[in-house]
């Protein structure tokens, strides 16, 4: 009698569980298929396709130098990923990666080394500077720029990657 | 006290293994209803690894057995870099579970029949509320929705290792130290 009550606390158990990781699931999944909707950043290597939410890249705060092309250097604070963390969280080793190209929609683009990947502190995906949301290619739009910080000038700054291929 | 014999580690060794091939074998599985959800995968298969360190611990009733498994599969999984975004970190969310395997062994003892039950959502919880804090940074309805999954999947885990655990302890006499206790599931 006893076995039999623990198998029913078990059996409801698993079901309430399961009854709200289905509700709640679901909710996240209208959530973030509305901020797909606001912009994705596709990620491939091997041969594989991610498609990153601008909102998974809003992960941590730090502060970076770049160069504008009259080669005034500026320190600002941003929000964003380091390149090598994001390719971690989708199991991409970056000790493995020779390089990365990122393309923005007009077709420029900007390589990377695999040592600059691996540098900590080099490159990043941005999402704010100084608190402000970066813009997107339509105005009023959530935007990311692809940083690599301590570059001599801002050439290799893409301002909305369309696309990150890793090599 | 029972004394500690070289089958018990032997078998502890085995559950440890199953546990890391598990996580990988399953993983791919698993990751098919994260993506749907659009939440980073791995709470979902946590569940059915440590199912191996439950039932590692209700057989092998040695003190601190949870903890010291769960330090050998973290250091398996480092040296064999299974660690994924987490990196070296990885080595707390390993050992967190072990420590709340042994803990709840203390006060709900290993023979009580809600132990694995209760002790793989509690230890399936932990494990992804550390991953969270290291690696995935989650906030909000979508951290409710990863410990969720992570004690879905706790809980069959645990109760895998509820139905699994009794036959063992049977079929392994040697190494449990009260097979009888085990099988029937009856509590303390």
């Amino acid at each position: 009698m006893a076995t039999k009550k623990y198998w029913i606390i078990m059996v409801a158990g698993l079901l309430v569980l399961a009854a709200a990781v289905l509700i709640v699931g679901l909710q996240v999944r209208e959530q973030q298929l509305a901020q797909e909707q606001a912009g994705t950043i596709k990620l491939i290597a091997a041969g594989q396709e991610y498609v990153i939410p601008f909102s998974r890249l809003d992960r941590d705060s730090f502060s970076g130098e770049t160069v504008n092309g009259k080669g005034e250097a500026a320190v600002n604070e941003y929000r964003g990923i380091e390149l090598s963390a994001l390719l971690r969280e989708n199991d991409i080793n970056p000790d493995q990666v020779k390089g990365a190209v990122a393309t923005a929609a007009d077709q420029y683009s900007a390589e990377y080394t695999g040592d600059e990947i691996r540098e900590a502190g080099k490159i990043f995906l941005v999402v704010q500077s100084n608190g402000k949301q970066i813009e997107g290619i339509d105005p009023g739009s959530a935007g990311v720029w692809m940083i690599p910080f301590r570059d001599p000038n801002g050439r290799r700054i893409i301002r909305n990657p369309a696309r990150i291929e890793i090599k | 006290m029972r004394k500690t014999t070289t089958r018990d580690l032997i078998f502890m060794a085995i559950c440890v293994a199953l546990s890391l091939v598990t996580k990988r074998l399953i993983s791919p599985l698993t990751n098919g209803l994260t993506d749907f959800f659009r939440i980073p995968g791995g709470s979902l298969a946590t569940g059915f690894s440590l199912l191996f360190l439950i039932i590692g611990k209700r057989i092998v009733s040695i003190p601190f057995a949870g903890t010291l498994m769960s330090i050998v599969q973290a250091m398996l999984a480092l040296a064999l870099g299974f660690s994924g975004a987490q990196g070296a970190m990885a080595v707390f969310s390993y050992v967190a579970p072990g420590l709340l395997i042994d803990g709840l062994a203390m006060t709900l003892k290993t023979r009580h029949p809600l132990y694995c039950f209760v002790t793989g959502i509690l230890a399936c919880v932990a494990s992804a509320f550390v991953s969270n804090l290291l690696a995935f940074h989650l906030t909000g309805i979508s951290l409710v929705l990863w410990l969720l999954l992570a004690a879905l999947s706790g809980a069959m885990g645990g109760f895998i290792a509820h139905l699994i655990s009794p036959r063992l302890a049977k079929a392994i006499p040697g190494i449990a130290s009260k097979p009888a206790d085990a099988a029937s599931g009856k509590g303390e």
